[in-house]
């Protein structure tokens, strides 16, 4: 049991280059933390400097009140399930969990007596016997995370403990690991570029790029309101739709209609914006509009979309490509030079070639300052809207 | 598909004979003519190839087969004392040696300390260095240091070889994870528990095999103690068994009985190691 701070840490290896930047975050007592990001974004480096497994060059780490900064990986009292599972492979299953119990003078009846409680919890009665090479994946994975919460450390850490199996065993093993959470409550720090992984596990998840944290909040905080562009793009499926836009007219709330407070021309048209958007735009600046494809209505050509009203634009393009889901399809829509992804309720006359209308509602529209990591200016206010396009297909 | 790749392994085989066959017969051909000589007379000795042609079974004289140079050997005291000798060097620098080297090549490997890069230029410079360049300057620096005609003076400087501190450095790379020790070093172990737990048995079977080339090597130097000793009781069986010829007159039955007596127990060894000896040099290939 114990609360995890990171504040200011930072590694530079020794070729120079500065992997993490100042990393400050402070994870309660039994919550289950993700840190998600793309590859080499330094999730790893950070994990392995709160093991102990990296020193760092800057910033403290401070696990249950204690500073551990410059202590031994043994002296941290922390397990971690690695990537490949790093089981001992001249060690018998049982040896293997016995493992930590051992290497801390624990004697051997205590050991024998634990060893067969976290089996049973993990379902590895029949397999304790048998050497790790005599073990499918799945059964590995359940092994290291025998092995980690036989001492019941202060501190989980994973590192992509999941990549390593096939699709349906993943869902499976993540559900495991999320009622194990719920069962033992020991504050977890989970080391993943899977963002689906991230939402459905995380207590709180720390979206992480270029060695620094963007945004640390709960998954859905973090799926409504994010920080920058960055976030929008990397949390969520499919991705947000990005454009850039350029700011034509901007009301200051008197004597425009009402609901349409900034006018920006884009690739997809002329878009008028809600009210209170684009904080702080003057006229002539740039940004980038963003929307969730589960938020773009599509219609047939034929069918129309009313300009005004609820949306923010609406633009005519073509469907270049349908992937059909299910209940929902993708489409790639090219509107001029952009193209646009739509995940709408699937009907007959979607496909490739057809054309069609696409209709971006207001209040699903988010405007970030320009560049890869501009800041969010609006989007996401009302909370959750009403549902509409593929969720509420979902939904009916 | 099946019956295929089984004709194809037959036929692999088969093959594989033809190859070894000849080369048995090189290796092979020697040793046998040397165990013949062993049970010969001296008369005999020059007369026959092998053994001795007569009216017994197979075409032999059996009768005038001897183990009289064994007696000899075994009247000769200073035989039994190299044996020992022998026995004793090989055993502690081959578990010595093996110990050290695999320290040393798994911390090359696998533990990051201040130095490392020097230690490492030091012993591949080693390597490059034939070792009969460094028997007059060895010889000098055991003289000054008191170690000539010593035990200490044959097992101090064999205790780690550059090439055996090579050959586990990568034996680690190959077969000791870095997330092994990471792990290792997580559930609870010190640097030297990491090692004793983790490393040193994932490094056995190379272990197995440098501990039984070294304890050959041991046995079959004649140079070095040739050179570091210099009382006749502590002289190894190799040169013991070189001491048995005499400047006026040739024992060659004797000879060959101590030579022969000198390659029984490794072979013995050799046999009953054979499998981890071939499981070390394949280890690379053999894991998963
Ligand atoms: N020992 C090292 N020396 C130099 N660079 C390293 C070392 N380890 C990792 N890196 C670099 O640090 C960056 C971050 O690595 P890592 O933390 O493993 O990323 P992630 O786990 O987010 O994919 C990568 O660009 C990687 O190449
Ligand atoms: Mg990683």
């Amino acid at each position: 049991m114990a609360t995890v701070q990171l504040s200011n840490l930072s590694k530079t290896f020794a070729d120079g280059t500065a992997v993490v930047r100042g990393v400050d975050m402070t994870i309660p007592d039994g919550e289950f933390c993700v840190l998600l990001g793309p590859s080499g974004c330094g999730k790893s480096t950070t994990l392995r400097m709160i093991a102990g497994l990296e020193v760092s060059s800057g910033g403290r780490i401070v696990i249950g009140g204690r500073d551990v900064t410059d202590a031994e990986p043994k002296d941290r009292d922390v397990a971690m399930v690695f990537q490949n599972y790093a089981l001992y492979p001249h060690l018998t299953v049982a040896e293997n969990i016995a493992f930590p119990l051992a290497m801390r003078g624990v004697d051997k009846a205590t050991r024998a007596r634990k060893v067969r409680e976290i089996a049973t919890m993990l379902e590895l009665d029949e397999l304790l016997g048998r050497v790790p090479a005599q073990l499918s994946g799945g059964q590995r994975q359940r092994v290291a995370m025998g092995r980690a919460l036989v001492r019941d450390p202060k501190v989980f850490l994973f590192d992509e403990p999941l990549s390593n199996l096939d699709a349906r065993l993943r869902a499976q093993t993540r559900r495991e690991l999320k009622a194990l959470h719920a069962r033992v409550r020991i504050t977890s720090v989970y080391v993943t570029h899977d963002q689906e992984e991230a939402m459905s596990l995380a207590d709180k998840v720390a979206v992480m790029a270029g060695g620094v944290i963007q945004q640390y909040d709960s998954p859905l905080e973090l799926f409504r309101r994010p920080t920058n562009r960055f976030v929008a793009g990397f949390v969520g499926t499919p991705a947000m739709n990005f454009v850039e836009a350029r700011v034509e007219a901007k009301g200051e709330g008197k004597g425009q209609a009402a609901g349409a407070q900034m006018v920006v021309t884009t690739d997809l048209g002329r878009m008028r914006l809600g009210a209170g958007s684009g904080d702080g735009l003057k006229v002539g600046d740039v940004c980038t509009l963003g929307i969730r494809p589960t938020a773009i209505d599509v219609r047939r050509a034929v069918a129309g979309i009313e300009e005004e009203g609820e949306h923010a634009g609406v633009a005519q393009g073509v469907i270049e490509s349908c992937d059909l889901l299910g209940e929902v399809s993708d489409l790639w829509i090219r509107c001029g030079t952009q193209a646009v992804l739509a995940r709408v309720r699937t009907q007959d006359w979607m496909r490739s070639g057809e054309a069609c209308l696409v209709g971006m509602p207001r209040a699903e529209m988010y405007v970030f300052e320009p560049g890869s990591m501009g800041k969010r200016l609006s989007g996401g206010e009302s909370g959750m809207s009403e549902p509409r396009g593929a969720v509420a297909a979902a939904l009916a | 598909m099946k019956n295929e790749t089984a004709q194809s392994a037959r036929g692999h085989s088969w093959w594989a004979y033809v190859v070894l066959l000849p080369i048995l017969l090189i290796v092979g051909v020697p040793f046998i003519w040397l165990v013949c000589a062993a049970f010969k007379n001296n008369a005999d000795f020059f007369t026959s190839v092998l053994l001795p042609r007569g009216e017994g079974f197979l075409g032999i004289a059996w009768d005038r087969i001897t183990l009289d140079n064994f007696r000899a050997l075994l009247a000769k005291g200073g035989f039994a004392r190299a044996t020992l000798n022998s026995v004793l060097l090989s055993s502690v620098i081959a578990v010595g040696a093996t110990l050290f080297c695999a320290m040393g090549g798994y911390a090359l490997a696998r533990v990051r300390f201040a130095g490392r890069r020097w230690v490492q230029w030091l012993v591949m410079a080693a390597l490059v260095i034939p070792p009969p360049l460094l028997l007059a300057p060895g010889f000098e620096l055991l003289y000054h240091l008191g170690l000539l005609d010593r035990m200490l003076g044959l097992i101090l400087p064999a205790l780690a070889p550059a090439f055996g501190v090579y050959l586990f450095q990568q034996a680690t790379h190959s077969s000791v994870p870095k997330e092994l020790i990471e792990a290792a070093r997580l559930d609870g172990c010190s640097e030297l528990s990491a090692f004793w737990k983790v490393g040193l048995p994932l490094l056995q079977p190379m272990a197995s095999a440098f501990m039984l080339i070294t304890f050959l090597g041991v046995w079959n130097n004649f140079l070095t103690p040739q050179v570091v000793m210099q009382s006749p009781g502590q002289f190894p069986l190799a040169v013991a068994v070189a001491q048995l010829k005499n400047t006026y007159y040739q024992d060659y039955g004797l000879l060959m009985a101590g030579t022969l007596a000198s390659i029984v127990p490794v072979a013995l060894l050799f046999l009953l190691l054979q499998k981890d000896f071939v499981a070390g040099l394949t280890s690379g290939a053999v894991k998963g």
